[in-house]
């Protein structure tokens, strides 16, 4: 068969079950194109055929007969980028990257309609959301999406020239030219498949790897399953990994694999678990997974329940707690909220799966590129797991297609990839989820169920709160839920508990800012309640109520917006359409890790600096160079920001919303030792001895020479920074950082947050249209992609409260959401206006002043759109998600 | 993979399924869950003709998805139709997606298509999904298997009394086309090798409200939580015919007769479709995870009916 994709002939014999997409990318190694949901619901795979864009996942191979066929790679003309790569880059459409050149694709070909109809001005938000309404984009960007269309299909890049954008990388993922892991195809590389327990629990008694290492193809066979504990816990647990020269060759082995299960009780849900039914870990085995980022601490185990010891310990004055919310239940000048909430499991579900290749390429030396967010945590772990020398293993990601919190430290698909690679005598290995696995095992924010009290005076003074909550993340621990509630509205007395209901189901892992929205969504929702009975603002409450110095600053801001003052009663809405306004604040913690250097080269090729971090989208790239140039007074285009790889400059993992803060100080600091040595350098190496450092350079007398120069006639300077603790006084910044490497500072950032949105009381769906939000959280570095961050966070928000919804057989403990069909994650057209308010100062005791803001940006969504909704009907909803059926019945 | 040449028609396997778009079976080839044999029909002749007759409308069984929503006389014509093909899936899907297809396409169900289960009509014997996680599940319980029939098409095919051509017999009405739900093995009762080759659409005149509303958790790209088309002619104010079809809802498309009993002969007013509105559940057996549909469907239907009136 013949085919010709960007006007390149290519001829391909397609084998049974080949889809068009598997030609782009395996014959004609054009990897800009993504497989990603491969049932044409998510666009990633989106190319043209003879001009009509097609979702190349779901087309058998065949159907490309003939046809001319246009990918990202061929949109460029001669170089010159097509008027919508450019738009992309120049309004930052894009996060992680790993869909866009789906959207690429399909808006330019919604841009040659627009210019067909001779309209003048450009399309509107809901043309643009219609058009684009194949697509999806996890990270949320679609703020960014829309101004580039809309942009482009002004006309405003059809000139020719280059363009620049706030994003560094911006122009690698545009053209396709971005390799993720997910990408990489080595010369001999093989198919990984890791074959996965059918049971929800069972004692694997035997398993027989020969037959299949027999079988045609197949290169290596090996046990996943731990020989010291042969229990699988959950569907879709690793028991053994099939490498093949073919993923076709790799699933007839997994077929081929006689394992015997011996089943054994299950426990399926968190009443199942109670009920004591069955018991998930026998007595003695206690490796839980943590669905966590902090350290597990300490619990107490009472069959399938784990309480989180020293909980008397966080309460605060427990028993006056308790007095007060007994008296409450009969004293009128007492206000009592008891009420139980409720959130459901959200899958993570970023676009690049969780996939490794992995090869060993002289026996002894380990190289892994892995679709993670810990370039050097999986190195430290690979290290220790092999029993390697940390020297020996090399950790490469240079793009990743999204992580969220679920790809932190060794991973499944790394220890399969790894294993089979060296069972194959070190030749590459593949290992990566489809979209079925990366549902099942890729990762979910644990359920929860909070019950609270919360009682105030009359007078409209807090008087105590009692939180008990309970998360359940399948085999995993670690819900931190009340242990929050310590930290907001500080200063009365507190019950607080949290507990763990494990059961036979995949485990939970972190999910940006783990813990805090189901935390918020009660928290929130009761203050708001009780402001409500009290008859008071519920913004004024919590300004009475909080002494977190960030929020302090914001609530005048919130206070004052029309919006706010001008929002009516509640429940005083009529009609099918009812307008609410809702507010909601959030905090996270401020965090660092002070052992993150950066490396700053200047040379007469240019600039450099490079750090073991690495960028899922969030922008860490594009802040090592914006902070290395703004110290050393040149172009951030001069900066090449060398990162996503083990480089021996030890960085920081991207999670916990600590890796802004560590390559910002790491990268100025780098960048001034750097200075202080060129300068040097021009004084007593080139004959200046009265050279000053100025913009770029330095000055001597009327001559200027730039750095390059500089190190030109005077040789390659190389400079480290250290993030370092903030100040002598800083005894926390020098405590263990942990496994994670995390450091906390004193203070906390703040949000407040302001939803307005419509409920259409007849077809139940809950609309938010518009987000202040008011965000405290120090300086901020690179304000396009601050705002982008906090827009995706809301956006993602918004899927948790309304939408996201993992289910789960309740016969088999089976995850049904086979992909993104069954688990919808929100579109374009879910995008609300979102007006943002930074409040930058506060964090004068943090080195670099600018803290994290990922998480926190996430956290008062929920709870902000639940508020609104009562604003709107009067109808507290304590369950999520508000999906139309739910608010129907509820308002019912 | 066989390639059919237009002669071959007689002489194809049994249980072999056409490929026409290929968005269902491609994504079945895929993933593995495709038992039988695939006969490509994509070059079959005179299948992607649109015929604008008198009486009706003809569409052939490759004619796409979206050719059908912009086509300028369907949008006139058969306004509730071309809404549907407009609004159903994504761009890209509705650009391969043909009436054929969309007509034929198997269950949706998460447990058919999840390679660990086996039910009626993936060869197994039983319906996971009724003892199971049936968040989508029907609310008007008909038979054994109890997920709603995906096709949009149908479910305005079966409010304007459409019929089916095949390459063995002409005029298939919808109803024999989709059955009564009662046999969980099928989507439709087509025979093994059976090509459906047109649908028709009687053209119900100028003087006729119509509109298409699909419940969806989200604004686009989502099978429908609730769909319905509403068909109402209305003379001196009073409902002479009513036509209202549901999706998302049964096993199989389905008319709400009690809807459209109450309709006919009734004043076209807010109160008429709020009372008929309310009769939309009636037949309603709610499987327990599914049981916030109730309302959905009463919603639904109102909404439709005063689009249809607007």
């Amino acid at each position: 068969m013949r085919t010709r994709i960007n006007g390149v002939d290519v001829t391909v014999e397609p084998e049974p079950g080949m889809m068009a997409v598997d030609v782009i990318r395996q014959t004609a190694r054009l990897t800009g194109t993504k497989l990603v949901c491969g049932a044409g619901v998510c666009g990633a795979c989106t190319i043209r055929i003879d001009g009509r864009p097609v979702a190349s996942c779901i087309l058998p191979a065949h159907s490309l007969e003939g046809a001319e066929v246009c990918t990202v790679e061929g949109l460029a003309i001669d170089g010159e980028l097509h008027p919508v790569q450019k738009a992309f880059i120049a309004a930052d459409g894009l996060q992680c990257g790993f869909c866009t050149p789906g959207f690429i694709i399909d808006a330019a070909a919604f841009y040659e309609r627009w210019k067909a109809l001779g309209r003048s001005g450009s399309p509107s938000r809901d043309e643009i959301a219609a058009g684009l309404s194949g697509h999806l984009c996890r990270c949320a960007a679609y703020p960014g999406i829309y101004d580039a269309v809309r942009r482009a299909c002004a006309g405003e890049f059809d000139a020719p020239g280059p363009v620049e954008g706030p994003r560094v990388e911006a122009a690698e993922k545009v053209t396709g030219r971005a390799k993720y892991t997910f990408d990489i195809q080595l010369e001999g590389q093989l198919e990984g498949r890791i074959v996965r327990s059918p049971h929800a629990h069972a004692v694997v008694e035997s398993m027989d790897l020969d037959t299949a290492r027999k079988m045609d193809g197949v290169q290596a066979v090996v046990r996943l399953l731990s020989e010291k504990d042969p229990h699988v816990r959950y569907v879709g647990q690793p028991v053994a990994g099939i490498a093949a020269r073919t993923r076709r060759a790799a699933e007839a082995a997994a077929h081929a694999l006689a394992i015997r299960y011996r089943p054994l009780p299950a426990v399926l849900s968190v009443d199942e678990a109670m009920s004591g039914k069955a018991t998930v870990y026998a007595e003695g085995v206690r490796k839980a997974p943590n669905s966590a980022e902090g350290p597990v601490p300490p619990g107490a185990w009472r069959g399938n329940v784990r309480t989180m010891r020293g909980m008397s310990f966080l309460s605060v004055k427990p028993k006056r707690a308790r007095s007060i919310i007994e008296r409450a239940q009969r004293d009128a000048e007492l206000e009592l909220v008891s009420a139980q909430f409720t959130t459901s499991d959200q899958i993570h579900t970023a676009l690049e799966p969780h996939c490794s290749v992995a090869r060993w390429p002289a026996g002894d030396s380990l190289e892994v590129w892995v679709s993670t967010q810990t370039v050097d945590l999986v190195r430290t772990e690979l290290a220790e797991h092999f029993e390697l020398p940390r020297q020996k293993v090399r950790v490469v990601a240079e793009h990743i297609g999204g992580g969220f919190g679920a790809k932190q430290g060794l991973q499944d698909d790394t220890i399969a990839a790894v294993q089979l690679s060296r069972a194959a005598g070190g030749t590459p290995v593949r290992v990566a989820n489809d979209r079925l696995e990366e549902m099942v095992v890729g990762g979910y924010r644990p359920g929860t169920r909070v019950e609270i009290d919360l009682v105030a005076s009359r007078t409209g003074k807090l008087e105590a709160v009692r939180l008990d909550a309970t998360g359940s993340g399948g085999v995993a621990v670690n819900s931190t839920i009340s242990l929050l509630g310590r930290l907001f509205y500080t200063g009365v007395p507190k019950i607080l508990c949290d507990r763990d209901v494990v059961t036979n189901l995949p485990p939970g892992k972190p999910f940006r800012a783990p813990f805090g929205p189901p935390f918020l969504w009660a928290m929130e929702s009761a203050v708001d309640e009780i402001a409500h009975r009290l008859g008071r603002d519920p913004l004024e409450v919590r300004r009475a109520w909080d002494s977190n110095p960030a929020r302090q600053a914001l609530y005048p801001w919130a206070i004052g917006l029309d919006v706010w003052r001008s929002r009516g009663k509640v429940g005083a809405a009529t009609g099918r359409f009812r307008r609410g306004v809702g507010a909601a604040i959030g905090g996270w913690l401020t965090t660092f890790y002070a052992g993150t250097e950066v490396e700053v080269t200047v040379s007469s090729e240019g600039i450099s600096a490079s750090t073991a971090i690495q960028d899922m989208g969030n922008g860490s790239r594009t802040v090592l160079a914006e902070a290395v140039a703004h110290e050393l007074g040149v172009e951030r285009s001069e900066v090449q920001a060398f990162i996503g790889v083990t480089s021996g400059v030890p960085g920081t993992g991207s999670s916990a919303s600590r890796t802004t803060n560590a390559v910002l100080v790491a990268g100025r600091r780098a960048a001034e030792v750097a200075r202080a040595k060129l300068l040097s350098a021009a004084r007593q190496q080139l004959g200046f001895p009265d050279a000053e450092a100025i913009q770029g350079g330095v000055r001597s007398g009327g001559k200027t020479l730039t750095w390059r120069e500089i190190a030109r006639h005077a040789g390659t300077v190389t400079a480290r920074g250290r993030r370092g603790a903030n100040g002598p006084l800083d005894i926390m910044g020098r405590l263990p950082a942990g496994k994670l490497g995390t450091h906390i500072a004193p203070m906390m950032t703040g949000a407040v947050y302001i939803c307005e949105l419509v409920v259409d009381t007849r077809l139940g769906r809950v609309m938010p249209r518009k987000f202040w939000a008011g965000i405290a959280a120090g300086r901020i570095v690179a304000p396009t992609l601050a705002q982008h961050q906090i827009e995706g966070a809301i956006i993602q928000g918004i899927g948790y409260t309304l939408f996201e919804e993992r289910s789960v057989d309740p016969v088999t403990g089976t995850v049904m959401n086979l992909g993104l069909e069954e688990f919808h994650i929100p579109g374009i057209a879910e995008t609300p206006e979102v007006e943002v308010h930074f409040h930058e100062a506060g964090f004068e005791r943090l080195a670099g002043q600018a803290a994290g803001l990922s998480e926190l940006a996430t956290v008062p969504v929920a709870a902000s759109i639940g508020n609104a909704v009562f604003h709107a009907t009067g109808k507290r909803f304590t369950d999520l998600p508000l999906r139309p059926g739910r608010v129907l019945e509820g308002l019912s | 993979m066989k390639v059919l040449a237009p002669t071959e028609l007689t002489a194809i396997p049994l249980h072999t399924e056409f490929l026409a778009g290929g968005t269902d079976l491609g994504e079945r080839l895929r993933n593995g869950s495709l038992p039988g044999a695939v006969a490509d029909i994509s070059a079959l002749p005179g299948l992607r003709e649109i015929d604008i007759a008198a009486s009706s409308t003809a569409v052939g069984a490759l004619v796409t998805i979206e050719q059908v929503g912009a086509h300028p006389e369907i949008r006139h014509r058969h306004p509730a139709l071309a809404a549907v093909c407009r609004t159903l899936a994504t761009p890209q899907i509705r650009t391969q997606a043909t009436m054929g297809g969309i007509m034929c396409q198997r269950t949706r169900c998460w447990y058919f298509r999840h390679h660990a289960f086996s039910c009626f009509k993936s060869g197994g014997d039983g319906c996971p999904a009724r003892q199971g996680n049936n968040l989508y599940g029907v609310a008007i319980d008909l038979g054994p298997c109890v997920y709603p029939h995906p096709s949009s098409v149908g479910v305005a095919l079966l409010a304007y009394g459409g019929t089916i051509d095949t390459d063995r017999r002409d005029g298939v009405t919808p109803e024999t086309f989709f059955g009564d739900g009662s046999d969980p093995t099928r989507d439709h009762h087509l025979e093994p090798g059976e090509l459906l080759t047109r649908v028709r659409i009687p053209y119900p005149g100028e003087d006729e409200d119509s509109a298409y509303v699909r419940l969806m958790s989200r604004t686009w790209a989502e099978w429908p939580l609730v769909e319905c088309v509403v068909r109402l002619q209305v003379r001196n104010g009073r409902i002479r015919l009513a036509r209202v079809a549901v999706g998302g809802v049964a096993n199989i498309p389905l008319r709400l007769s009690a809807v459209e009993k109450h309709l006919e002969g009734s004043p076209a007013s807010a109160e008429t479709f709020e009372a008929a509105s309310r009769l939309a559940d009636q037949q309603a057996t709610v499987l327990p995870g599914a049981q916030d549909k109730r309302a959905m469907i009463r919603g639904t239907v109102l909404e439709t009916l005063e689009t249809a009136r607007k």
